[in-house]
C-alpha cells in the first residue's frame, strides 16, 4: 500500500500544480488525500494484466464508424484562414503592451 | 589521449513546412507583426480543441521513410504538462509513448573514409511555443510561433566526435531540404539541436551520466560545445568528482555551459494521452504512395549525377550538397546540347560558387541562369571564345544577365581561327625571342605556352590557342 | 402565463400565432430578471428581444425558432461574458463563438442567459461557486444537485423551454432526477465539445434539459451538426429523431431490459419503492427484464476520480492568469504569481480535484493511478459490451437517494459517491436518458431512473424514452 500521503508530498504536489496552500489547508488536503486515496486503493485487486487502457472511448467507437458508415476521421487540409484580430487575442489577459502578453515578473532562471 | 570515451546523442527540433499552424488555420508567420497569427486555438482560449494538420503528418511520414524508420500504423498524442507563459494551454502535445516513426538511420562517411551508421531511435510530432522576449522588470509573450508544427529527431547514443555530429546534422539538414519538410536553418531557429553527451573510461560499456546542452544554432556552437563539455566532464572525473545530470546552455561569448536547471522532480511533466486527438493511423497505401511520391534524395541524386553526366563523384558531392545547386547543374545539363557535362559541372563548381557565395545569392535567383553558362560554356567547346575570354566575361554575365554571345559580339571577343592571320603574328614572335626558339627545339616542351601566351597577349585573346601551337610547331619543323 | 411548457407545444402556439416570439421571449425573461432561485450569472436580455423580434419578422420555420433556452456558463458565447462558474473567469468574454451556442441560435433558439453551476463543472450540488448556490424551485431548502443545478433550475423555474448541461460524470443526469425533468447524455463523440470548457475531456458531453423525450429529440437533431473542430466527435451527421417520434405508429414497448437487481437494492427506501413500481409498470407494458451482473461497475467512483481529476489537472493549466482570467498582482515573480493565481483565481473544490490529478499523474504514482485506472475503464466498457449482447438498454438508479438538504454536511468522498450510478454511463462512453418517475414518499421531492444504450443508439434511446414517457406519465 503506498498510502505514504504526508505534509510533504501534499506540498510537492501543490507546487507541481502551481496552486498555493496555506499551512493550515495542508493538513485538510492532507486529510481529504487520505481517504480519497485510501478509496482508490481498491482499484489494486483488479487484474489489468491482460487489459489494454482506455482512455477515450472514441478509440474503440472508430471501428463503427470507419468501418461500418465509410467515414474518415478529422484532419485538416493545409489551408490559411483568417486569425483573430489582435486586440481580441490580447483583450483578456490581465496585463499587455504592445500588442503581446506582459508579465511583470521577471522569469527566474531556476 | 584521453583515458575517457565519449558517448554522443542528440535532439534535433526541425519546424515542419506548412502553410498553417499544427492544430489551426493560423498562418505560419513567426516574424510577422506581434500576436497577428494567433487565433482562439494557439492562444488556447477556453473550450477550444485541436484538429490535427494532415500536412504535417505527411512531412514527418516523408522523413521517417527518407531515414529507413519503421512507420507505426498507429501512433498517439500525449500531453506533456509544465508551466511556462509562452505555453498557452500548460502542456505541449508531443509523443511520447509511440511515435510516428522508430528505429531508422542514417549512413555517415567518417574522415578516413570508414562508413557509419547513425541509429534514429524515434521521430515524433509536436509543436513550437511561443516567444518570449525579457526586459528588466517583465516580459512580453508573443503567440505567433505558438503551434508551429516540429518533427523531434532522437538519435541512440552513436557519436563520439563533435564531426560525427556536425556531418549527421548536414545530412539531416539536406534531406530536410530535399524533402521540402523544413527550411532546416539553424541559424534562422528552424532547425535546432540539443546534444547528450556523458564520457565513460575507455572499454567500458557502462554509459557515464550525461549532460544535455540546449540552444546549439550552428553548425560551430555544436563544436565548440561537445568539445568544451568533454573536458568540463574529464576534469570534474578526473577529481574523482560525479557528473550531474543536467541541463546546460551554450554561451557563444565565452564558448562555455553554463547549468539551466539541474534534473529533479521539477522536470515531472506528468504524461497523459490527449484526450482531445484520436490516434494517427498511417495505412499501408498511404504509406506506399508517399514513398512512390518522395522526391529524390541527396546519395540518390549523387549516383544518378556520376551515372547520368560521368562526372567525378567528388563534383556530385559538392554540387548535391545544395538541393537548389543541384537543381541548376541538372537544368544546365538539360540545356546543352553535347556532353561537355565534365566543363558544365566545373563552371558551377567554382565559378559560380564563388561569386554566389561572396554576395550570400540565392543561386535561383541570380542573373546568371542555366541558359546563360550553357551558351557560355557552348562558345568555348565550338572554339568561338577561348577559356581566358569566357572567365573574362562571367562575371559581366552574372552582373547583367546579358547572354555571353551577345557580350562576345559586342565586344569582338570572338576567337580568331584565321591561320594566316594568326601565321603573321606567330612569325613575328619567332623573330624576336630566338633564345625560346632553341629551348623548345632542344626539347622543352614547356616554351609552348610561352609561344601562346604572346600569342594571346598580341591577339587580347582572341587568338585560337591550338591553331596558334600547331603554327608555332609547323614553322620551327617541330 | 402561457398554458404551455414543452418547447413543441410552444413551437405549435408560435406556428398558429397563438404567442409571438416576442411575447413568449418576455414570459420568460421575467423571471430570468426577477432570479428567484439564483439561477443565472449573466442576462443577455437585449441579444434575446433583438433575435425574438427578427424571428417575428422571419416567421416560424423550425422547432427551435424563437425558443427561449439557457446555457451553463461553461459554454462558450462570443463577446458574451463566460465565467466557467469561477472567480478564475469572473470577465471573460470570448472572442470566439462555441459550436453549442452556435448550433442552437442557428435552429432560431433564443439565448436568455447563462446560468451558474458547480465551477468548472466540478461537484453534483451546485454550492461550489462563487456565485452562491442555487434553490430547489420545489422546496428552497434543498439543492437542485449539480454540476448543472442551475440549467435544471431554469426550465423548472420557467426561465427557459431548455437548458444544455455537460455530463462528465452525471452533471446533467443527477440534476435532471432531483427536479424531475428529461436529462440526456448523448454518447461519447455524438455532439461537439468546441467551445465548451472542458473539465475532464474524455468525459464530457454536452446534455440538454426538457421536459419530453420529444424536446430531447428537437434539441438533440440541433446539436448533432457535424463539427471540424471536434476531432473526436463522430463526423456522421446530425440526428432525425424529431420525425422519428413524430411519425411513429408502433407504441409498443417490446424491449429488453437489462437490470442489475443490487444497484436497487443499495437505494434508499423511498427510491427503491418508486424504481420497483417502474419496473412492474414497464413490465406490464411489455417490457421484459432481464437480471445481467456488471461485475466492475462498483469500481466506477474511484477510476473516475482518478481519470477525471488527472484530465482536469490538465485542462485546468492553462489558467495560469498570463492569457486571460484572473490574474494576482501579488506575487513578485513568475511562480509566485502562478501559484497566487491559482489559488485565488479557483475555488476549494476544484484546487482539490486539481491536487488529486496532479498526484495520479506524477511520475511514480502514474502507472500505479492513472494508468491502472483507464485499464478497470476498459473493463467497465466491457461489462457494458456484454450486457448489450443480452439486452436493448440496461435499467439503472440515476442517484440512491433524492436531492439534499443545503446544509447537509458531506466530507468529498461522501458527495462523490452521489454519481455512483451516473458515473459508469460516462466511464463507457454510453447514451442515457435520465426519466423522472414518481416523488418520494419520504420527502414528496422527485425521483426516477436512467435508461443505458449502446454507443451511437441515440436515436433509438431518445424514441424509446419517449415510448416509455407516454405509457408511464
Amino acid at each position: 500500500m503506498s498510502l505514504n500521503i504526508n505534509k510533504d508530498l501534499v506540498l510537492h504536489i501543490s507546487k507541481l500544480a502551481r496552486i498555493k496552500i496555506s499551512d493550515e489547508e495542508v493538513s485538510e488536503y492532507e486529510k481529504n488525500f487520505k481517504s480519497i486515496v485510501e478509496y482508490i486503493e481498491q482499484l489494486k485487486e483488479v487484474d489489468t494484466s491482460k487489459t489494454e487502457m482506455l482512455s477515450n472511448p472514441m478509440t474503440l467507437n472508430l471501428g463503427y464508424y470507419e468501418n461500418a458508415l465509410g467515414v474518415s476521421r478529422k484532419q485538416r487540409e493545409d489551408k490559411i484562414e483568417t486569425s483573430l484580430n489582435v486586440k481580441e487575442v490580447v483583450k483578456n489577459a490581465p496585463d499587455s503592451k504592445n500588442n503581446e502578453f506582459r508579465i511583470q515578473s521577471v522569469i527566474e532562471n531556476s | 589521449m584521453s583515458k575517457y570515451e565519449t558517448v554522443i546523442g542528440i535532439e534535433i527540433h526541425a519546424q515542419l513546412n506548412t502553410n498553417t499552424k499544427a492544430w489551426c488555420n493560423c498562418e505560419l508567420k513567426i516574424n510577422g507583426f506581434e500576436n497577428h497569427y494567433v487565433c482562439e486555438v494557439c492562444s488556447a482560449q477556453p473550450g477550444t480543441l485541436p484538429v490535427v494538420n494532415k500536412q504535417a503528418i505527411n512531412y514527418a511520414l516523408m522523413l521517417g521513410i527518407a531515414t529507413d524508420c519503421n512507420i507505426n500504423k498507429t501512433s498517439f498524442y500525449d500531453r506533456k504538462n509544465y508551466f511556462y507563459p509562452d505555453l498557452p494551454k500548460g502542456y505541449q502535445i508531443t509523443q511520447f509513448h509511440t511515435p510516428i516513426c522508430e528505429d531508422g538511420a542514417i549512413e555517415l562517411v567518417g574522415e578516413s573514409g570508414e562508413k557509419k551508421k547513425i541509429r534514429i531511435e524515434r521521430i515524433q510530432l509536436e509543436e513550437d511555443t511561443g516567444k518570449s522576449t525579457h526586459y528588466n522588470d517583465y516580459s512580453l509573450i508573443n503567440l505567433n510561433r505558438a503551434g508551429t508544427p516540429l518533427v523531434e529527431i532522437v538519435t541512440k547514443p552513436d557519436f563520439k566526435t563533435a564531426k560525427e555530429v556536425t556531418n549527421f546534422l548536414k545530412k539531416i539538414q539536406s534531406i530536410l531540404v530535399y524533402l521540402d519538410v523544413s527550411k532546416g536553418n539553424l541559424q534562422d531557429g528552424n532547425m535546432r539541436c540539443d546534444v547528450n553527451l556523458s564520457l565513460m573510461p575507455k572499454g567500458s560499456d557502462t554509459f557515464g551520466t550525461r549532460t544535455e546542452v540546449k540552444n546549439l544554432n550552428s553548425f560551430r556552437s555544436v563544436e565548440r560545445a561537445i568539445e568544451h563539455e568533454k573536458l568540463r566532464q574529464a576534469d570534474i572525473l578526473d577529481k574523482g568528482e560525479e557528473v550531474l545530470q543536467q541541463t546546460l546552455l551554450f554561451d557563444v561569448d565565452t564558448g562555455a555551459t553554463r547549468v539551466l536547471r539541474t534534473k529533479s522532480d521539477a522536470d515531472d511533466y506528468r504524461y497523459i494521452p490527449e484526450p482531445d486527438l484520436l490516434a494517427i493511423s498511417v495505412s499501408e497505401e498511404n504509406i506506399e504512395k508517399l514513398k512512390n511520391e518522395l522526391p529524390e534524395l541527396p546519395t540518390d541524386k549523387v549516383n544518378r549525377f556520376i551515372k547520368e553526366f560521368k562526372i567525378p563523384k567528388y563534383d556530385a558531392e559538392v554540387i548535391c550538397s545544395e538541393k537548389k545547386l543541384a537543381k541548376y547543374f541538372e537544368k544546365a545539363c538539360s540545356l546543352h546540347n553535347g556532353n561537355a557535362y565534365k566543363k558544365i559541372s566545373n563552371w558551377v563548381m567554382v565559378e559560380l560558387l564563388k561569386l554566389v557565395n561572396e554576395a550570400k545569392a540565392d543561386v535561383e535567383k541570380i542573373k546568371l541562369t542555366p541558359k546563360h553558362l550553357v551558351e557560355l560554356v557552348e562558345l568555348i567547346e565550338s572554339g568561338k571564345i577561348s577559356g581566358k575570354i569566357a572567365k573574362d566575361i562571367f562575371v559581366e554575365v552574372y552582373d547583367t544577365g546579358k547572354l555571353p554571345g551577345e557580350i562576345v559580339k559586342e565586344k569582338g571577343l570572338e576567337q580568331n581561327s584565321d591561320s594566316s592571320e594568326i601565321e603573321e603574328i606567330v612569325k613575328e614572335i619567332i623573330g624576336a625571342h630566338p633564345k625560346e626558339v632553341e629551348e623548345l627545339k632542344s626539347g622543352r616542351d614547356r616554351v609552348m605556352g610561352f609561344f601562346v601566351g604572346q600569342v594571346m597577349k598580341k591577339t587580347q585573346g582572341k587568338a585560337n590557342p591550338k591553331i596558334t601551337s600547331d603554327l608555332v610547331k609547323k614553322l620551327l619543323g617541330l | 402565463m402561457s398554458d404551455f411548457n414543452t418547447i413543441y407545444d410552444s413551437h405549435l402556439a408560435l406556428k398558429d400565432k397563438k404567442i409571438s416570439a416576442t411575447e413568449l421571449c418576455n414570459e420568460y425573461l421575467k423571471v430570468a430578471k426577477e432570479n428567484p432561485n439564483n439561477t443565472f450569472i449573466t442576462l443577455t436580455e437585449d441579444y434575446a428581444l433583438n433575435k425574438a423580434q427578427e424571428i417575428d419578422k422571419s416567421g416560424i420555420k423550425n422547432h427551435l425558432d424563437g425558443i427561449p433556452f439557457s446555457l451553463k456558463d461553461l459554454f462558450i458565447t462570443k463577446n458574451i461574458r463566460t465565467t466557467a462558474g469561477s472567480k478564475m473567469l469572473y470577465n471573460y468574454i470570448p472572442p470566439y463563438e462555441g459550436t453549442t451556442s452556435s448550433n442552437l441560435q442557428n435552429a432560431g433558439a433564443v439565448l436568455v442567459g447563462k446560468v451558474g453551476c458547480d465551477e468548472f463543472g466540478m461537484g453534483s450540488s451546485n454550492e461550489n461557486t462563487p456565485f452562491g448556490p442555487v434553490n430547489l424551485p420545489l422546496n428552497k431548502d434543498y439543492l437542485p444537485g449539480g454540476s448543472s443545478g442551475a440549467s435544471a433550475v431554469s426550465v423548472l423555474e420557467k426561465s427557459s423551454l431548455f437548458s444544455i448541461g455537460t455530463d462528465t460524470g452525471g452533471s446533467v443526469r443527477l440534476p435532471a432526477n432531483f427536479c424531475g425533468l428529461f436529462g440526456y447524455k448523448p454518447t461519447y463523440g455524438r455532439v461537439s465539445r468546441y467551445g465548451q470548457i472542458a473539465y475532464a475531456s474524455s468525459l464530457d458531453q454536452a446534455s440538454p434539459f426538457a421536459r419530453t423525450p420529444l424536446d430531447i429529440a428537437i434539441i438533440m437533431d440541433a446539436m448533432t451538426k457535424n463539427d471540424e473542430k471536434d476531432s473526436t466527435q463522430a463526423p456522421i451527421g446530425a440526428m432525425s429523431s424529431t420525425s422519428k417520434i413524430l411519425n411513429n405508429k408502433d407504441k409498443s414497448l417490446s424491449l429488453v431490459i437489462g437490470i442489475d437487481r443490487s444497484m436497487i437494492e443499495n437505494c434508499r427506501e423511498d427510491v427503491r419503492e418508486n424504481l420497483n413500481q417502474s419496473i412492474k409498470e414497464l413490465e406490464k407494458n411489455g417490457v421484459k427484464f432481464k437480471d445481467i451482473t456488471l461485475p466492475h461497475l462498483k469500481y466506477s467512483v474511484a477510476v473516475y476520480y482518478v481519470i477525471a481529476t488527472s484530465e482536469a489537472s490538465s485542462n485546468l493549466a492553462r489558467f495560469d492568469g498570463v492569457h486571460f482570467g484572473f490574474s494576482s498582482t501579488e506575487g513578485h515573480d513568475l511562480e509566485n504569481s502562478y501559484a497566487l493565481s491559482r489559488s485565488l483565481g479557483f475555488h476549494e473544490e476544484v484546487k482539490r480535484r486539481v491536487l488529486l490529478g496532479t498526484f495520479c499523474l506524477s511520475s511514480g504514482y502514474s502507472d500505479e493511478y492513472y494508468s491502472h485506472a483507464c485499464k478497470v475503464r476498459r473493463l467497465i466498457y466491457d461489462d457494458f459490451q456484454k450486457a448489450f449482447n443480452e439486452c436493448d438498454y440496461v435499467y439503472s438508479p440515476v442517484c440512491a437517494t433524492t436531492s439534499f438538504k443545503k446544509d447537509e454536511l458531506m466530507t468529498p468522498l461522501q458527495m462523490y459517491m452521489n454519481d455512483l450510478y451516473t458515473i459508469p454511463v460516462n466511464l463507457a462512453g454510453l447514451p442515457s436518458m435520465a426519466l423522472p418517475y414518481g416523488s418520494s414518499s419520504l420527502n414528496s421531492l422527485p425521483t426516477g431512473f436512467q435508461l443505458i444504450g449502446n454507443s451511437f443508439k441515440d436515436e433509438e434511446l431518445i424514441l424509446d424514452s419517449h415510448k416509455i414517457f407516454e405509457v408511464l406519465k
